[in-house]
């Protein structure tokens, strides 16, 4: 009688186990990513090297729900839920300005939107603290990006819904897939804080809270910005990283940018500081200028044509491009 | 005496079924604090809110066993998220209240008939794993309340996190037919006894 009570527990386990299991795993997103080989072989082993090192963050793809239809609101209606010295990162377009708020995008990480007429995307890491956008255009046609639940030096690999290749957000170059070597075209995000908007952009449009899911827009999972002492500032990466170096603190901000693919790195604090920083990168003299309504930087080359730079955690930005120049 | 007639006599004593009560009611509470499913709300007293296509994200899987929240009700400054996740907490609290209602039975077993029915501290570890659960992002959350100490078991975590939930619910099961297994139907009579 025993061993019938027993075996009938331990089938209903294996039951219950391979019932979640499935529940739990099933990934309607996935599919085989073809492998491609490039012409250029140091850039295909560079990528493959990156691809070896992809980690699982746990969420399968879409897990952590981009935002497919944002919703706007004015800057009086947004000024009720965020403080003066929450984060928000900007977007200057033909249309207006728009807003994203950290305390939402910390738990979408990706806002597909269509700006002046194009498909584009909001992107930010929480684990880098990088914010960057993405011009939806690739060559293959037109396409949206969503979160892989994947990452490589602790930050968000992204997947074109259109091919399936992996992109991780700082690299902004996919690493799998039909688009495997192919640059995304991006375009600036400006990190902030919202006393700067409120001040200086009466008629920009905020996104709004009403995102169409359910989740505590007042907790950041992480940490805060608006005090000291937690992940964003402090301590190293939950991840394991391709490549440190001690140039730079972990979680000190800096400026990154790539120009003819020639890595750099601006330290904020520096910038700050001085105002403007002349250098030349890969042959090309570059300006940096601070810009202290924003508090940011904006870098332009010789012929003042601007050059995209984004606010980013030094370990990760040297954990992409260890060969990166520091200016300081 | 099967094992389900042994459970409706145990569950008839009034102190186990009590603190048997509490216990499962406590490890549900604790269990939505670790999933993030209970917050705190600053700005609203009472409210209720659900998504428009809530028939589509019920199902939606946001990390392993995490399912995507619906709705969200506010009573007093208290947000309690709804979503599948509610169904596995009142299973796993279902089992936590059986392993604990015997085990408050073994223990007065002991003192009566001087017998040790064994399994309840096993049963009762089976608590833990479904514990650590839930998932921020690219984080478990405990790790991210616990960093640094705990960043360098990050990726073993995400490693383990499927088999959490189905090894909580195999302990406790193991743990309950253990339990109910070592007490027999003499037990009873000798509790009926010195009751009388």
């Amino acid at each position: 009688m025993k061993k019938t009570y027993l075996a009938g527990i331990v089938v209903l386990v294996i039951v219950l186990a391979i019932t979640l299991f499935y529940f739990a795993n099933t990934d309607s997103t996935k599919k085989d990513i073809p492998i491609k080989e490039l012409d250029n072989k140091e850039l295909d082993a560079r990528l493959n090297e990156f691809m070896e090192n992809v980690l699982s963050g746990g969420p399968p793809p879409d897990g952590i729900p981009p935002i497919e239809n944002p919703k706007y609101i004015s800057i009086n209606e947004a000024d009720n839920f965020l403080d003066d010295r929450d984060v928000v990162f900007l977007v200057e377009a033909k249309e207006g300005i728009f807003i994203y708020p950290q305390k939402i995008l910390v738990w979408h990480e990706i806002v597909n939107e269509e700006i002046d007429g194009e498909k584009v995307s909001i992107t930010y890491c929480p684990l880098t603290g990088s914010a960057i956008g993405f011009k939806g255009k690739v060559s293959v046609g037109e396409t949206t990006f969503g979160t892989s639940g994947k990452l490589l030096n602790s930050n968000l690999i992204m997947y074109d819904r259109a091919t399936r290749s992996y992109i991780p957000q700082i690299l902004g170059m996919a690493l799998s897939g039909e688009l495997k070597g192919e640059r995304l075209n991006e375009f600036p995000v400006i990190l902030t804080r919202w006393k700067n908007i409120k001040q200086n952009y009466n008629e920009a449009k905020v996104l709004s809270d009403n995102t169409g899911y359910v989740r505590n827009y007042n907790r950041d999972p992480y940490g805060s910005y608006l005090t000291e002492g937690n992940y964003y500032d402090s301590g190293s990466s939950f991840f394991p990283i391709m490549n440190r170096d001690g140039r730079l603190g972990d979680k000190e901000v800096v400026m990154g940018g790539r120009i003819n693919e020639a890595p750099f790195a601006i330290l904020k604090s520096s910038i700050r500081d001085k105002k403007i920083m002349e250098f030349e990168i890969a042959g090309q003299k570059l300006t940096a200028i601070y810009d202290d309504t924003l508090d940011t930087a904006r870098v332009f080359d010789d012929k003042e044509k601007l050059v995209n730079t984004f606010d980013v955690m030094w370990f990760a930005w040297v954990a992409f491009y260890p060969e990166t120049e520091v200016l300081q | 005496m099967n094992l389900i007639k042994k459970l409706s006599i145990i569950i008839k004593q009034k102190k186990p079924l009590a603190v048997g009560f509490i216990v499962g009611i406590l490890f549900f509470i604790l269990y939505l604090l670790s999933i993030q499913h209970i917050s705190i709300n600053q700005e609203k007293f009472f409210s209720f809110s659900i998504v428009e296509d809530w028939t589509d994200k019920i199902i939606k899987i946001r990390a392993s066993f995490q399912w995507e929240p619906i709705a969200v009700l506010t009573i007093f400054w208290v947000d309690f998220f709804v979503s599948l996740n509610i169904v596995l907490g009142l299973i796993l609290a279902a089992l936590v209240f059986f392993n604990i209602v015997i085990a408050v039975f073994s223990y007065s077993l002991r003192n009566v008939c001087l017998i040790k029915p064994g399994g309840k501290g096993i049963s009762i570890a089976g608590i833990l794993p479904a514990m650590f659960t839930g998932f921020a992002c690219c984080a478990p959350t405990f790790i991210i309340a616990l960093a640094p100490v705990l960043a360098s078991f990050t990726l073993f975590f995400i490693r383990i996190q499927l088999f959490l939930v189905p090894t909580s619910i195999l302990i406790m099961l193991v743990g309950l037919y253990w339990s109910l297994s070592k007490i027999k139907e003499e037990h009873f009579k000798i509790m009926e006894l010195i009751k009388k």
